[in-house]
């Protein structure tokens, strides 16, 4: 199949997919005596009609768009890494080390105060890339498959999390660290909720990786274990240092993403700081089929979602006030209506092929 | 080929159609020019606890004054809304148009003097704080609590009517200001009753309380409330009075009840809280913030409000007046009607002066002095109660 039949196959799964799923929530809608298409209207509208909710849009993007593209490569290794949740926590861990120990006042750092940020990102990317470290040391040491060494590591990631925000981080009656001082946080817009900063660090990081997949050695190889990885090691691929390297590069992107959800959504450390961005990574890499390409669009789309849905649940009009956690089964049908059309497409096209050498 | 993608197109539209039909159908427009009154809620306002109480008056709020619009929206937590601050929450509220927001929990305090400070032509009513009484609120900002130590009294008094092991046992959330004044509360009323209605000497009453952690049960962040309920009873307790926002104890004590044992639950907070288990419910003490939220959005709107932290009062002609009475304690089908007219007896009593039992000599739970002898507490000593007092069982303090 040529190259835009194939891109054309792709569009048509994901529109069915699309309307499939729209489908299934009207549905729903429409039993709970809702109006789908003014719900639709308000969504849309609440979530790209006005700067503050397109800022929203865009910032809850970011920490998705860091872990999908780190995503991109162990996936396309071959690498289901499950545990990117883990990875995502423990940079919020890391980002918080340095971020709760800074000072309301910092007017006297001098060229130090500058550093702040920078250096939390780093130790994220570090915090991250470790755990990341040994989910692979334990497949290519160990010979651990990396799903379940990632899902051993999310586990010990919470309980992490969850010590430290119930014991010597926590501050109050809540078990969260105090409100970060505004100096540990990533800059943003006084008027709007958006970090130019933030948002340059996360475009670089998909460039970053969708150059290296598509234009290097680095790229190439990676693609090549996931096709075999046996014949690659055959034909002279070092497996397992690749597999090393992919896995620690999506654990840096992550921790990157932990420290996003930690220094700018939420302001400080408390349960549940990854809020799931690690998962959603996993889904959107899957919603296309490993293709960097479409990343970018189906993040964007994905972050509309909750903000959209929370314009619903604001309005006013009963007849579109919605619980949000719609959103998430829009969300999940979507992601398995793709998941089925690309399956049933795939067998489609194996039956075509069979029928054309008997023919 | 041809003939498969005129197929695939056919079908295609006609599905399209079909919804876009299904969805004109159900189209309604949206009308405006009202009073719009947001609340923030932190659990499902289906909860029948907390989180429900507020919902039921956002609604009493809507019947009672004509022309208002109730937005809500619940469960603004971290575990059910990973990607969602009350900030945002708050933003999309005024963007529809609200100009009363009511951030219904201890929680949403601080954050709510934050964004107040972003937005001084709205009032912010933050439930259950005291940022007005410490001076560190901004202007458009008020609390409101209702006074619910006299209703725990009430139930602890209920309890101590009822237990025959001598155990009383108390559900906790977390360990704060409040929660540590309503478990003192529910003791002092437990211990009068034992002493003064029963006859026995309160040494031999044990009155323990746990914490899960939180006002409710995040799986993994805290303490599972039906395991905790299951170790009371377990450990001889034979009533257990919830001091959290859901229902998990009433239910708990329901199950064990129906496999034969003598067991008997207080819930908090909802006043239909009692028909989850009606058959083994000693009663509930439940908020009713209709009138107080009616009394804040009306000041609003004429324009008379100003920032203010009020801890109402319940009104002692009848307590379950859902009119004028900010708290209230609706009696369960487990009380005899001896018991009943007890409770009677000791509510007049706290209601009339008589029975006041924030009242030294009373220690605090490490043995210093609270209140010397005859020493009557005020509302700031039981607001900001700092410790549990002497005869409680359990921590007074997060470890």
């Amino acid at each position: 199949m040529g190259r835009l039949a194939r891109w054309r196959g792709a569009a048509l799964t994901f529109s069915a997919a699309l309307i499939a799923a729209l489908t299934l929530i009207a549905v729903i809608m429409l039993s709970l005596d809702k109006a789908p298409l003014a719900a639709a209207q308000r969504f849309i509208e609440g979530a790209i009609g006005t700067p503050s909710a397109r800022a929203d849009v865009v910032m809850a993007a970011l920490p998705m768009l860091l872990c999908a593209a780190g995503l991109l490569l162990t996936f396309t290794a071959g690498l289901w890494n499950i545990g990117v949740e883990g990875q995502v926590t423990m940079g919020a861990i890391f980002a918080t080390i340095i971020a709760r120990t800074i000072p309301r006042d910092v007017s006297d750092w001098g060229i130090f105060a500058a550093l702040i940020v920078p250096a939390e990102l780093l130790l994220a990317m570090l915090g991250g890339a470790l755990w990341a470290g040994v989910a692979a040391l334990l497949k290519i040491r160990g010979g651990i498959n990396e799903i379940f060494g990632g899902v051993a590591l999310n586990f010990i990631s919470v309980n992490i999390l969850l010590s430290l925000v119930n014991g010597p981080w926590r501050v109050g009656t809540f078990p969260q660290t105090a409100p970060f001082a505004p100096a540990a946080l990533l800059p943003r817009q006084p008027e709007l909720r958006l970090s130019p900063l933030g948002i340059g660090i996360a475009l670089a990081a998909f460039g970053a990786v969708f150059m290296a997949l598509r234009s290097t050695r680095f790229g190439l190889q990676l693609r090549a274990i996931g096709r075999n990885a046996r014949s690659a090691g055959i034909l002279g691929v070092r497996v397992e240092r690749n597999i090393f390297w992919a896995m620690v590069i999506c654990g840096a992107l992550a921790g990157l993403a932990g420290a996003f959800q930690a220094l700018f959504t939420r302001g400080r450390l408390l349960p549940n700081i990854s809020g799931g961005v690690g998962f959603m990574g996993v889904l959107i890499v899957l919603l296309t089929g490993v293709r960097a390409a479409w990343v970018l669009p189906v993040t964007l789309f994905f972050a509309v979602v909750p903000i959209g849905s929370l314009k619903l649940a604001t309005s006013l009009d009963s007849a579109v006030q919605i619980d949000a956690t719609l959103g998430n089964v829009f969300q999940g049908a979507l992601v398995l209506a793709v998941l089925i059309g690309s399956g049933v497409r795939a067998g489609l096209a194996a039956r075509r092929e069979r029928r054309s050498e008997h023919g | 080929m041809l003939h498969s993608s005129l197929k695939r197109a056919v079908a295609l539209t006609a599905v399209a159609a079909l919804v876009f039909v299904g969805l004109s159908a159900a189209q309604r427009t949206v009308a405006q020019e009202e009073f719009v009154v947001g609340y923030v809620l932190v659990g499902p306002q289906n909860d029948r606890g907390w989180s429900q109480a507020h919902f039921e008056a956002s609604q009493y709020v809507e019947k009672t004054i004509p022309g208002v619009k109730s937005i809500v929206v619940d469960k603004v937590n971290p575990a059910d809304r990973p990607n969602v601050t009350l900030e945002q929450v708050v933003e999309n509220m005024i963007e529809q148009g609200a100009r009363v927001i009511f951030t219904a929990s201890d929680e949403f305090g601080a954050e709510t003097l934050a964004v107040a400070e972003r937005f001084p032509e709205v009032v912010f009513i933050h439930v259950s704080g005291s940022a007005v009484l410490e001076g560190k609120a901004p202007k458009n900002v008020g609390n409101v609590m209702g006074k619910m130590e006299f209703m725990k009294m009430v139930a602890g008094c209920a309890a101590a009517l009822k237990t025959q092991t001598n155990s009383i046992a108390y559900l906790g959330p977390l360990i704060n200001d409040e929660t540590r004044r309503l478990v003192v509360s529910t003791y002092l009323g437990a211990r009068y009753c034992y002493e003064k209605y029963r006859g026995l000497d309160p040494a031999n009453l044990k009155f323990e309380v746990k914490w899960i952690g939180f006002w409710f049960h995040i799986p993994g962040v805290t303490a599972d409330p039906t395991a905790v309920a299951n170790e009371f009873f377990n450990g001889g307790a034979d009533v257990l009075i919830s001091g959290i926002d859901t229902t998990e104890g009433i239910v708990v004590a329901n199950q064990r009840a129906e496999r034969g044992e003598k067991v008997f639950a207080i819930p908090y907070d909802y006043s239909g809280a009692c028909e989850v288990a009606p058959k083994i419910c000693l009663g509930v003490p439940y908020f009713n913030w209709g009138p107080s939220y009616m009394r804040i959005v009306k000041s609003v709107m004429d324009g008379t409000w100003q920032s203010s932290w009020d801890w109402d009062g319940p009104n002692w002609e009848n307590v379950n007046d859902l009119d004028t009475s900010a708290v209230g304690y609706i009696f369960g089908d487990a009380l005899t009607d001896a018991e009943k007219e007890t409770l009677n007896a000791f509510k007049k009593g706290l209601g009339d002066g008589s029975i006041n039992l924030f009242v030294g000599p009373l220690n605090y739970q490490d043995g210093t002095p609270f209140l010397a002898e005859g020493e009557i507490a005020t509302d700031k000593q039981i607001w900001y109660m700092p410790q549990l007092i002497e005869g409680i069982i359990g921590a007074s303090k997060a470890d």
